[in-house]
């Protein structure tokens, strides 16, 4: 990469009156395959690299980016980026401001023991071929897809405040969605494997056999599973669930952004609002963490796309409001002195803006027999498959993938998709315990406009919530 | 690198795929200049621009097909070393039945110069829509106006080659009121003279007025009059799931269906890419087969999936002219209209809900098209065929089947929608859908 055009890029908005000016070169090379139903499809090895930059003139915000990296386009797209922050200020009422940041020059990088690109592509392809052969033979499955995405992002961040931050990030995916039938019924789940990580990750993850065990499970589901009781009774839902909840209905609700409206076209606002720090939202027993910082995490980074510093911020403390999620900007407008490094864009290409990375319920100290202890009927919802929110993020549904009858303390025989329809505070304050394990799930975040789809890990331990209505089946 | 050099970057790149031994190859340049405002509270959020450059190749050895896609056309040598490097290594795909042969006519349909050359009034465009959105009852407004201009230049090693150009403007708005209601609209067009934002922002205004202080909706099983944007997100899952590689991968829940009854006898389901307003419209699909008109639900019986030349073969078909590199997909959905009026569809109705959007579409099961999607913005009750007041905290929780089976009235006009829940643009009218699901959170 040549980060000169970038440099560049800041010096030319500067010269043409930005009072901020930010430049992010990313060079990402990606390499897919697929195996459907035991054939393989076009193997893909893709490279992009460019520039986004933003400028900050006369209190309005632009962005632009280039790909052809020539002086003279970049040059182009600088110019107009300032022309169009310029455009946009003409009819500011309220001026957009940024807090003030520490500059930093740093360099990091996920360390590869297996570097993907030096992985011969037969291995890789054959982790799909892997999975295909441990669909077990005794079973019906007529829908087998298999994905394996492996990435890596070298990104170079500067702005004008000083900073320059290098960075080098691998990620490896595997997704599996097989479909089961069995009397005349199927079942489907849609399964994730992924970290950001170099391609011994991905050896040591085993998906073949994980695979294979879900495949069982939707086979006993399909065969044993019963109706799950009906009306209130106790959940324990598993580590996937609790933090799907975690992502969906406090991690979005306390993106900072979205609470100010700016993503209320697309993503939605937040039912959270801004003087909202403070207020119980769930029982005592909830608390919930974002950090982009955990090592080979999905959402992995230690400086966010406009330079900052990145660490682990507390949303959920003790089940009352504790912080929101923010970007320079968004830091401005709630007088605060600092950002805690939330802006993420997925591509060069797109805008930094408030994101989750790695959002996870804080592990109690219980064992999941304790948990279970005190249920007399209930359910044990293990994962998910179905779920949805609101665009205030109020109104949730998880539909369960695996999920048992709880009797007397004890674990039964499968359940078919129970169905959790519940609001925000309504599942949060009927959390009375949670465990001490802790399984971080991985997902794709969508937000923005152009979408911005970006890695980000959810997880938790095992958490028992009492006297939930229930419903499906 | 230069659109004028385009032609030669592709040329030369099936020379040198064929060179490096591929049997077939296909080489595609496309670039894009593309401009957003984004608003919120009725204030510019961002200005945007973006240049984007992909030189898009695929080359097949035998029945070993891999693919690239690069920003810097300038690589193309060493991308071709890569893939044949890889090539010898790949395993074959059986499913693999060639690419279009042959020189193929295509349509004209030259983009508007006006859209080309509309960066700078783009701004006062997007005020036209959030002024008129704020005269017909809105506090405040959020959206986006979008101009794109395209151009794609495609060469096959079997014959097939086309260059073409496309311009296209999209706005969305939300629009807000003080008392919790909302109503969002979008309009899109391929001609500049033909788009006025102050529409769509005018019935967003419109709608969100009609919200005041919604209380908690009914559940059970009710009919629903979907609007064209909530409508959109039925045509689009239907025609979307018809890809027959969807359908192969067990991912749709129209596999096996061909010739049998999917919806009701009113369903009529298109794709078609020829449409001289459809923001997806393409001369031709990625084989450089022209794109076409494909019915795929002709009076609630499933007739066709969308196929590239190898799923075609694989299915006993023809391709319908909707390859993509590596799978088939729709260019415009369309579900045709019906001849009632809005005032005919309340009086069919009776008693019900208006859903005037959704979003969050998630399946269960794909295979079963079991799934649930959350209304947003204006839901409106209705009794007696006339609307009584506005509802909130519902889900339509279903199954795609069902929904498509469900449907008892059509309306008369057709509409584009195209915004960030709607990804394919999609034509459709309203429609009337009898003992829908509705669920909600109790808790």
């Amino acid at each position: 990469m040549d980060e000169s055009l970038a440099d560049y890029a800041i010096e030319r908005m500067g010269a043409l009156g930005a009072s901020y000016a930010e430049a992010r070169m990313e060079l990402s090379y990606v390499e897919s395959y697929i195996v459907r139903n035991g054939n393989p499809d076009a193997a893909d090895s893709s490279q992009g690299m460019g520039i986004g930059m933003r400028a900050l003139v006369g209190g309005a915000l632009s962005f632009a980016s280039v790909d052809t990296l020539t002086k003279p386009r970049v040059k182009e797209q600088a110019e107009r980026c300032v022309r169009l922050a310029k455009a946009a200020a003409k009819r500011a009422k309220k001026k957009i401001r940024l807090c003030d940041e520490k500059a930093h020059v740093e360099k990091y990088s996920v360390f590869q023991k297996e570097r993907i690109a030096d992985v011969p592509q037969e291995e890789k392809m054959g982790l799909l071929f892997d999975i295909e052969k441990a669909v077990p033979k005794d079973m019906v499955v007529p829908g087998r897809y298999f994905f394996l995405q492996l990435s890596q992002s070298n990104k170079y961040v500067a702005n004008s405040d000083g900073s320059k931050i290098h960075s080098e990030i691998p990620r490896v995916f595997a997704m599996c969605v097989p479909t089961v039938v069995a009397y005349d019924r199927s079942a489907q789940a849609i399964l994730y494997y992924a970290a950001s990580a170099g391609w011994e990750w991905m050896k040591n993850e085993d998906v073949p056999n994980k695979f294979a065990s879900e495949v069982r499970m939707l086979h006993r589901s399909l065969t044993e599973g019963k109706s799950p009781p009906k009306g209130n009774v106790d959940l324990i839902v598993g580590p996937e669930v609790a933090g799907i909840a975690a992502h969906e209905s406090c991690g979005h609700p306390y993106e900072a952004d979205r609470i100010l409206g700016r993503e209320a076209a697309q993503a939605g606002e937040s039912f959270v609002k801004p003087d909202m720090i403070g207020e119980r939202i769930g029982s005592k027993v909830p608390t919930i963490i974002e950090d982009p910082t955990l090592p080979n995490s999905y959402g992995f980074y230690l400086y966010d796309d406009e330079g900052v510093k990145a660490g682990p911020r507390i949303l959920m403390k003790d089940g009352v409001v504790n912080g929101f999620l923010h970007n320079r900007e968004t830091a401005a407008k709630f007088k605060l002195a600092r950002s805690n490094g939330s802006a993420r864009s997925a591509a060069y290409n797109r805008e930094p803006i408030v994101r989750m990375a790695n959002t996870y319920v804080k592990p109690g100290d219980m064992k999941f027999e304790e948990l279970l202890e005190g249920v007399k009927l209930g359910v044990y919802i293990k994962s998910f498959n179905e779920w949805n929110i609101d665009d205030t993020r109020y109104n949730q549904k998880y539909v369960g993938r695996e999920a048992y009858l709880i009797e007397n303390g004890e674990v039964k025989g499968p359940v078919g998709a129970p169905i959790i329809e519940i609001t925000t505070p309504g599942f949060w304050s009927a959390v009375d315990a949670v465990g001490n394990d802790m399984t971080f799930a991985i997902g794709t975040c969508g937000k923005g406009e152009p979408a911005q789809g970006v890695p980000v890990g959810m997880g938790g331990p095992h958490m028992r919530l009492r006297g939930v209505r229930l419903g499906g089946g | 690198m230069a659109k004028s050099e385009d032609a030669g970057i592709v040329e030369a790149a099936v020379k040198k795929a064929l060179g490096a031994g591929a049997t077939d190859a296909i080489a595609i340049v496309n670039r894009s200049s593309s401009n957003q405002v984004k608003f919120a509270n009725s204030e510019i959020a961002t200005l945007q621009s973006w240049l984007d450059t992909s030189l898009d190749i695929y080359m097949v050895f035998g029945k070993r097909v891999l693919s690239s896609s690069i920003t810097d056309p300038t690589r193309i040598d060493a991308t071709i070393e890569l893939l044949r490097r890889n090539s010898a290594r790949a395993p074959e795909n059986e499913d693999y039945k060639g690419i279009a042969e042959g020189k193929f006519k295509y349509r004209k349909n030259p983009p508007d110069k006006k859209i080309i050359d509309a960066e700078g009034k783009l701004v006062d465009l997007t005020w036209k829509g959030i002024l008129a959105a704020e005269k017909a009852g809105a506090d405040r407004t959020a959206g986006t106006l979008h101009r794109y201009h395209t151009w794609s230049t495609m060469r096959s090693s079997r014959g097939p080659s086309f260059e073409e150009e496309g311009a296209s403007v999209a706005f969305s708005i939300r629009a807000f009121n003080k008392d919790g209601g909302s109503g969002h609209m979008s309009g899109c067009s391929t001609k500049l003279a033909d788009f006025n934002p102050a529409e769509p922002g005018k019935e967003a205004g419109e709608l969100c007025k009609l919200v005041r202080k919604p209380q908690t909706g009914p559940e059970g099983k009710l009919k629903v009059l979907f609007t064209p944007m909530s409508a959109a997100d039925i045509a689009i899952h239907v025609v979307g799931f018809a890809s027959a590689a969807r359908v192969e991968s067990g991912m749709s829940f129209l596999r096996d269906k061909i010739g049998k009854d999917v919806g009701s006898p009113m369903v009529n389901l298109y794709d078609d890419g020829t449409l001289e307003d459809g923001l997806g419209s393409r001369c031709a699909d990625d084989e450089g087969i022209p794109t076409q008109r494909t019915q795929v639900v002709k009076e609630g019986r499933l007739l066709s999936y969308l196929h590239n030349t190898s799923t075609g073969a694989k299915f006993g078909a023809k391709s319908t002219g909707n390859a993509g590199l590596m799978f088939p997909h729709p260019w415009n959905c369309v579900m045709e209209p019906g001849d009632m009026k809005h005032d005919e569809l309340l009086e069919e109705m009776g008693d019900g809900l208006i859903v005037t959007n959704v979003w969050y579409t998630r399946f269960q099961n794909y295979f079963t098209g079991d799934y649930s999607t959350i209304p947003r913005d204006a839901i409106l009750k209705v009794e007696k065929g006339e609307v009584v007041g506005a509802v909130k905290g519902i889900r339509v929780t279903d199954n795609m089947g069902r929904i498509l089976k469900g449907v008892c009235g059509l309306g008369k006009e057709l509409r584009q929608i195209y915004w960030w829940e709607i990804e394919t643009p999609t034509f459709v009218p309203h429609v009337l859908i009898k003992d829908v699901g509705i669920t909600k959170s109790t808790m």
